[in-house]
């Protein structure tokens, strides 16, 4: 049997198992039943990467039902990148398929790969506060560090995360459009927009206000400063716009999550 | 090198003379694992081991994993860079297991053209590690003709992992001490030690138990045939303290002698 043919047979029953498949896989390439091995190996290696990747989905819904979407997520989306820890990044759609009245269980796993992908997100100094004073701020445009994910959430689940993490009660859910279990200072109003990024080595999150939305999508678009303020300004006073906008980039400065002013 | 492991590396107090890390752990990465990985190599010396390259794969090998493991390479400057002869998918699926090559004319031309490819791409020899296999297509030589016609022609090392051939010898009903005399043992340039277990099937190479004295006995035969060669012991699950490992390390360094390399 040419190879390319051999190959995909065997993948095709790897991804869809069912005992009169692997016993006419085994006759027509002459293997005997430890073909079963391979089989085990490929679901046992998924499931893993996914509890990795997904430690706090899997503490909130405990091991068996954790499995159970695990088997969904690995039926329906078989892998193809080249790194396994990229594996799942439509478990949370999987979640939200099987629980559509929980959303906490999906936007844990959201926040679950942002935090995983902001952990390993390649380096980038944050820019220095001082080199502000030569920035030519009606062309300049904001860069935002690598690892800085946005996540949007429809529930408290960033509390829930955060709690989980910490080993410590978990709140309870909260769906509605103001969840109490968050501090005050947040924005409490859902959707949300979670900002996750990494500071030094720890992945760190907060939610995002209003202006802290419309800056981050403008700029990641490549908008300039200059521009993003004139928006703000359609709410507001131009000053105003300018107070507002300058707040949201020293707060950002403050917090490494600027990578530089292009 | 394993996660509970890392500060001993990181301090450099790690009673090893190199340490070994699974590539794709650190292809494109940065933060914490980078920064972990380049502290430990400023103590020791790096072996890069892959899982994904697939070169037997009909597909060819996949040219943006060939450039994160360059960047890898130019940043971590290792002693030697390996992978396997297996295959992980085609047609775009992976299913990140290490697949057992059809031991085929058209399947060593498909995975010598691969090996062409990577070293060249890498500008650099790599090693290439006998898999565990627990079924065998059918195929027109064995493996060791395999690994000889491949190592031939590609210019390639091999990194001999003793238990795997322990492991797939049994398996296939074949003597391992054949098994063994058969492969090229002038190209090899690693060796890897590990533990494995017993399953419905036959041996399954599990990495989470001792090495077996079976195995143990024919290390101690490739050892005296091949001289000092850098070995390691895998060890996955059920991990011990490193003290363990590095004590049934010494059981390596007495069979090679004292100028054997050693992680």
């Amino acid at each position: 049997m040419p190879l390319n043919d051999l190959q995909q047979q065997f993948c095709a029953w790897l991804r869809e198992p069912d005992e009169d498949r692997a016993r006419v896989l085994a006759e027509a390439l002459n293997v005997g039943p430890a073909l079963v091995v391979y089989q085990n190996n490929y679901r046992v290696s998924l499931v893993e990467a996914l509890r990795e990747t997904h430690a706090r989905v899997a503490a909130w819904l405990g091991e068996a039902a954790f499995d159970a979407a695990a088997a969904h997520q690995i039926d329906a989306h078989p892998p193809s990148s080249w790194t396994i820890d990229a594996y799942g990044t439509q478990f949370p759609e999987v979640l939200r398929s099987l629980w559509p009245d929980d959303a906490e269980i999906a936007d844990l796993a959201m926040i679950d790969r942002a935090v995983g992908d902001a952990f390993v997100a390649r380096d980038a100094v944050p820019i220095d506060p001082a080199a502000l004073a030569t920035v030519d701020w009606d062309r300049a445009v904001i860069r935002m560090v690598p690892s800085l994910r946005l996540v949007t959430i429809t529930s408290n689940a960033d509390a829930l995360w955060l709690a989980l993490a910490s080993g410590e009660p978990a709140p309870a859910c909260e769906t509605g459009a103001e969840p109490a279990t968050l501090p005050a200072t947040l924005p409490a109003t859902l959707p949300a927009t979670l900002m996750v990024w990494r500071q030094g080595f720890e992945p760190v999150m907060r939610r995002a206000d209003a202006t802290e939305q419309l800056m981050l999508r403008r700029s990641i678009a490549g908008a300039g400063f200059a521009q993003i303020c004139d928006e703000i300004a359609a709410e507001c006073d131009a000053q105003a716009a300018i107070t507002r906008a300058g707040t949201v980039l020293g707060r950002w400065l403050g917090e490494g999550l600027v990578a530089g002013l292009d | 090198m394993r996660r509970p492991h890392y500060a001993s590396f990181v301090a450099g107090e790690a009673p090893v003379d190199f340490f070994e890390v699974i590539s794709e752990n650190f292809m494109g990465v940065g933060g914490r694992p980078i920064d972990t990985l380049m502290r430990a190599r400023a103590h020791y010396p790096l072996a890069l081991h892959g899982v994904s390259l697939s070169v037997g794969s009909a597909d060819g090998p996949d040219k943006q994993y060939l450039t994160l493991l360059k960047d890898l390479i130019d940043r971590v400057e290792p002693a030697i860079v390996s992978d396997h002869l297996c295959w992980t998918g085609v047609g775009g699926f992976n299913s990140h297991d290490l697949l057992p090559v059809p031991l085929t004319d058209e399947a060593l031309d498909t995975v010598c053209r691969a090996i062409d490819i990577a070293q060249e791409h890498l500008g650099r020899r790599m090693l290439f590690e006998n898999p565990s296999t627990y079924i065998a297509f059918p195929g027109t030589m064995p493996e060791w003709e395999f690994l000889h016609a491949m190592a031939r022609r590609t210019g390639c090392g091999l990194l001999l992992d003793v238990n795997n051939v322990f492991v797939s010898a049994t398996n296939h009903g074949l003597d391992p001490q054949a098994w063994l005399d058969g492969l090229p043992l002038d190209a090899v340039g690693q060796i890897h030690l590990a533990g494995h277990s017993t399953g419905e099937h036959g041996l399954i190479d599990t990495h989470d138990a001792p090495v077996d004295p079976a195995v143990w006995a024919l290390y101690a035969q490739t050892i005296a045939r091949t001289g000092p060669v850098a070995t390691m012991i895998e060890r996955d699950g059920n991990l011990p303290d490193l003290d363990v490992l590095t004590a049934e390390l010494d059981g390596a360094r007495i069979l090679a002698g004292a100028s054997e390399l050693a992680a």
